[in-house]
């Protein structure tokens, strides 16, 4: 399913975002002006390397950071000028997260870290529902330190889908994951969007993944350098690192 | 600086605000230690000093009129170092403006600076001339301090129903007198009661004991057989109305002092461990912390080569200059609260001098409790430094594995929302954590109740003494026993409104090999005015059947109820009784025997004679009452127990006022110093968990609730636990404080407790607010990027 980003509204809209560190002569600009669009159910991958920007601005979007100039819509609404509690509501409502360490809690089990979502969320998935859509069923009532790291990142993906956010930021989510693993974990995601429409947005070092998109952004020094278009989006199956 | 060396105080200077806390836990901990022990060898080297300096009497003995012949006699006895034969007399002062009765003892002096027993010493004036005409004498500097009286000033006395004007000619004081409680009397009056040296001439005129003594003072040598002495003495004076002969625990001021010496004694060994408990709590917590944060960089150092026990060194090195400073400012501090008791003692024992100095054995302990406090405070970290391997310690640290617990805790956990579970699974995934904590809370709160408690219980002390059993107004005691015309002449005394007779007459009580000397108290029956009560507010019934003894006398002779003890009278007739004992009382002040009246009086072969009588007084006739108690022959004395109230709240109070706030301040500062630890560590340890809910969409407050609720809820464990821990704490430190005189009422003081409770809670909830405020400085990026 691939979409034109021209002819829809589109969920995020990016003008002149610049984030700043620090400042004087230590200032480092992680972004230096970014105009973006992304459109509903589109599979976009941030590609680039260590301190390009790509992290920065998919921190900026998920409501982590604050730009230092510029301007971010979500469906028509200033993410820039919102406070720490609107902030607090948009995570809550409309995103999910995955990391690359997964960062479930260690002190509840892999259906009680998808419950923590499900007890805030406007209308979730029912709990089971989740579990089952990662294939892990089986694995509820474990721990995080009695599972796999593939598993544990399971369950982070179950935990992000069962609020059904309209997108999902996904930061390295198979950094720390051999290939069988990783499949499985992109396969998840995958089927997120396909089955519920989410926006995904995949922040990787890892060039293969970027066949996964619809289109690739290819980030260098805080700048877009290239933005390329996915005729067709490969199958996570197909994937070799 | 080596390079380790400079680490060391840099982490030091970083983790500040906990070695601060460490360091002033330590420095009170060893401040008190070594002031209690310093103030206790002090006090009694300045104790030890006057008394050998100015000869204190080693026996005493008083009789009615002895011819002074005997002297060479008595001095001549095996054992004997050194005599005075004194004439000692009672007598009413008057000085203008004041109304109420005030009583002194007179006592002869020959050449003051040769005398060989109990030797006055001159503070101002000089001598009595004892040639001269005129009644000249030398005052003790408490009662001058009292009325400003200077050498010049001018006393009315009346001696024997004679009346005397005194000229004072100098002002003194003398190692028998170091604290001046009147006869019979506990407390100190120093404004009521005086002491007056007059030349033996003048007093044998006035006291009508010509070549006579009544007051016999010995030394003995150290090698004497005290006991052989005492029955000589007895054989030798027996017939000029000698009483037995009494040691220096009978002299009220050396046993008041040496009680003194017992309590310092008692906080020395108590309070300062709990200061230094929690020290090595904190230092535990710290260093633990810190060899957890530090730990890739002990992996480093171990990787460049550096031995084990070097990079423990570092730790180690921490908690020693943590200790030293410790050290330093403790003898900082011990100095300033030496110096400080040392002038409060000097305001309530008249003694020569009182130079605070700290023994070296004192220092030795401290050194050796702050090193013991130090070494378990570190030991943790080193153990875990020394175990880490290199390859494990550049590593992040494994994710705590949690498991499932048994079925009632996860059961329990299962009825609460997911964060809350969050909570009750650390607190029962790290039990020994949760119960370090929860250690710390229930000491700081027992700290704090066992400093609230001890001044409830010298309120109810002196609330069960003044109101239950000492309810007169005024206690008047006759010279001599006196029968039943005098009895009404008293009760018709102006504005007397209720009077009630006694007798108080010196006794040995024996039993089995043990003796006491104590008194016998007769109290006639359904006694209102003064009556028997115990400790606790319960009174007793005297009987007529046998006696009714205090616990103090009951554990001096190893007697209990049932137990048939000899009473031997030695005033007047001389008489021997054996008596059954019907009950023993825990009484809050005194130690005596009790009967009643009527009984006392057909032992003594002198039935209806009575010793004095207590009474109560309209106030508004007040003058009047004082005017004719004063016009009254055969009044020895007045005691006026509103004075008596005050003057012993005085003397406990500021000794234990000033050791109570000190109690209070510090354990809120460590209640503080724990909830400041516990919050910090759980803040460190969660970050990367608190971020992870913020980013989930879970807001400040509630990711707040997850920090706080951990320490609250352990909290909530430890306050009860506190309570009762303190209770008993306080129950045995009151036990402990207890003297043959004193026994302080303890019960569980709920309101008092709850305050307690409400100040730690307070203290605690401030600090882990002031640990929250990080949620917000949370950086959601960089604690999500990093595994930890």
């Amino acid at each position: 399913m691939s979409v034109d980003v021209h002819t829809k509204v589109p969920l995020f809209d990016v003008r002149a975002l610049t984030r700043v560190f620090g400042h004087g002569e230590s200032a480092v600009h992680a972004l230096r002006g970014i105009d973006l669009e992304l459109a509903e159910g589109e599979v976009v991958i941030l590609l680039g390397p260590s301190g390009s920007g790509k992290s920065t601005l998919l921190n900026i979007l998920g409501g982590l950071d604050a730009p230092t100039q510029g301007s971010v819509k979500f469906a028509g609404r200033a993410l820039h000028d919102m406070d720490e509690r609107e902030l607090t509501d948009y995570r809550r409502t409309w995103v999910g997260f995955i990391f690359q360490f997964y960062n479930l809690i260690p002190s509840l089990t892999a259906r009680e870290n998808i419950e923590l979502v499900t007890d805030i969320a406007v209308n979730p998935l029912p709990v089971d529902e989740a579990l089952a859509m990662v294939g892990l069923s089986h694995r509820g009532e474990h721990f995080p330190a009695q599972l796999s790291g593939g598993e544990q990142q399971r369950v982070a993906i179950a935990r992000a889908l069962a609020k059904r956010p309209r997108m999902l930021f996904c930061d390295e989510p198979t950094g720390a994951l051999d290939l069988k693993t990783g499949v499985l974990t992109l396969e998840a995601l995958m089927q997120a969007n396909h089955a519920f429409g989410t926006t995904l947005m995949i922040v990787t070092h890892n060039a293969d993944i970027a066949r996964l998109g619809d289109r690739v952004i290819h980030f260098a020094d805080g700048r877009i350098r290239e933005i390329v278009h996915n005729p067709v989006r490969a199958k996570p199956a197909d994937l070799h690192w | 600086m080596r390079p380790l060396t400079r680490k060391l105080f840099r982490d030091l200077w970083r983790m500040r605000a906990q070695s601060l806390a460490v360091v002033s836990l330590l420095a009170i901990g060893i401040g008190l230690l070594v002031s209690s022990l310093g103030m206790k060898t002090s006090l009694a080297d300045s104790r030890d000093r006057y008394y050998l300096d100015k000869r204190l009497s080693d026996l005493q003995v008083q009789l009615v009129r002895a011819p002074l012949r005997l002297v060479d006699r008595i001095q001549a006895l095996p054992g004997v170092q050194d005599i005075e034969a004194r004439v000692a007399a009672p007598a009413l002062l008057e000085l203008p403006g004041i109304t109420e009765q005030m009583t002194a003892r007179l006592m002869s002096i020959d050449e003051a600076e040769q005398t060989r027993v109990n030797r006055p010493w001159l503070i101002r004036g000089r001598w009595p001339d004892q040639d001269s005409g005129r009644r000249e004498v030398v005052l003790n500097e408490a009662f001058a301090d009292a009325h400003q009286l200077q050498p010049g000033s001018h006393l009315d006395a009346t001696i024997r129903g004679g009346r005397e004007r005194l000229e004072i000619v100098g002002i003194a004081n003398s190692p028998e007198f170091v604290f001046v409680s009147p006869p019979g009397q506990l407390f100190p009056q120093p404004d009521r009661y005086a002491l007056i040296w007059m030349p033996r001439r003048a007093l044998e005129q006035a006291a009508d004991l010509d070549g006579a003594f009544n007051d016999l003072v010995l030394r003995v040598s150290a090698d004497a057989d005290i006991a052989m002495l005492k029955r000589s003495l007895k054989d030798l004076l027996g017939r000029y109305g000698a009483q037995p002969a009494q040691g220096r625990d009978r002299i009220p001021s050396a046993r008041f002092l040496d009680q003194e010496l017992d309590q310092l004694a008692t906080m020395a060994t108590l309070i300062p461990p709990a200061f230094l408990a929690v020290a090595a709590f904190l230092l535990n917590v710290a260093l633990t912390r810190l060899v957890e944060a530090e730990r890739s960089n002990i992996g480093l150092l171990k990787a460049f080569g550096f031995r084990a026990w070097e990079v423990a060194m570092g730790y180690l090195g921490m908690a020693l200059v943590l200790v030293l400073l410790g050290l330093l400012t403790g003898a900082v501090l011990a100095q300033a609260l030496g110096q400080m008791m040392a002038s409060l003692y000097l305001t309530v024992y008249r003694l020569p001098d009182l130079p605070f100095a700290t023994s070296v054995s004192a220092w030795a302990i401290a050194a050796g409790v702050a090193a013991l406090a130090g070494a378990a405070g570190c030991i943790n970290a080193i153990r875990r430094v020394l175990r880490l391997s290199a390859a494990q310690a550049l590593m992040p640290p494994p994710p705590p594995a949690f498991k499932h617990g048994w079925r009632g805790a996860e059961a329990f956990s299962r009825q609460f929302d997911t964060l809350t579970r969050v909570v009750l699974r650390r607190i029962i995934g790290f039990p020994r954590r949760s119960l370090t904590t929860i250690f710390g809370v229930v000491c700081a709160l027992s700290l704090l109740i066992l400093a609230r408690q001890f001044p409830i219980a010298i309120d109810q002390l002196l609330a069960i003494t003044f109101e239950g059993t000492r309810r007169q107004d005024f206690s008047l005691t006759l010279i001599e026993a006196q029968g039943l015309d005098d009895w009404q002449a008293l009760k018709r005394l102006p504005g007397v409104l209720e009077a009630e007779p006694f007798r108080t007459v010196p006794a040995v009580f024996r039993f089995g090999s043990r003796e006491a000397d104590e008194a016998l108290v007769g109290l006639v029956k359904g006694a209102s005015l003064e009556r028997l009560v115990d400790y606790n507010g319960v009174p007793f019934a005297v009987r007529d059947d046998g006696l009714v003894i205090t616990r103090g006398l009951a554990s001096q002779l190893g007697a209990t109820v049932g137990d048939r003890i000899e009473v031997e009278i030695t005033r007047g007739q001389q008489v021997r009784l054996q008596l059954p004992v019907l009950a023993v009382v825990t009484v809050a002040v005194g130690n005596n025997a009790y009967l009643d009246l009527d009984v006392l009086g057909q032992f003594l072969r002198e039935p209806g004679r009575i010793g004095g009588v207590h009474v109560r007084i309209d106030s508004l006739d007040r003058e009047a009452f004082h005017e004719a108690v004063r016009g009254t022959p055969g009044i020895a004395g007045v005691s006026d127990l509103a004075r008596a109230r005050d003057s012993l709240q005085r003397t406990f109070k500021e000794g234990a006022g000033v050791m109570t706030g000190i109690f209070v301040t510090f354990a809120v500062l460590m209640a503080v110093g724990i909830a400041f630890a516990t919050s910090s560590v759980t803040l460190a340890e969660q970050r990367r968990d608190l971020a992870t809910l913020q980013v989930l969409g879970f807001s400040r407050r509630e990711v707040s609730y997850v920090l706080l609720a951990e320490i609250g809820a352990l909290t909530l464990i430890a306050l009860p636990l506190g309570v009762l821990l303190g209770h008993w704490f306080a129950m045995q430190f009151l036990q402990a404080m207890a003297t043959d005189l004193f026994t302080f009422p303890a019960r569980f003081e709920s309101g008092a407790y709850a305050t307690a409770a409400a100040i730690v809670l307070a203290s605690i909830i401030a600090a882990a607010l002031l640990v929250r405020r990080e949620v917000d400085a949370i950086n959601l990026v960089e604690s999500l990027k990093s595994r930890e």
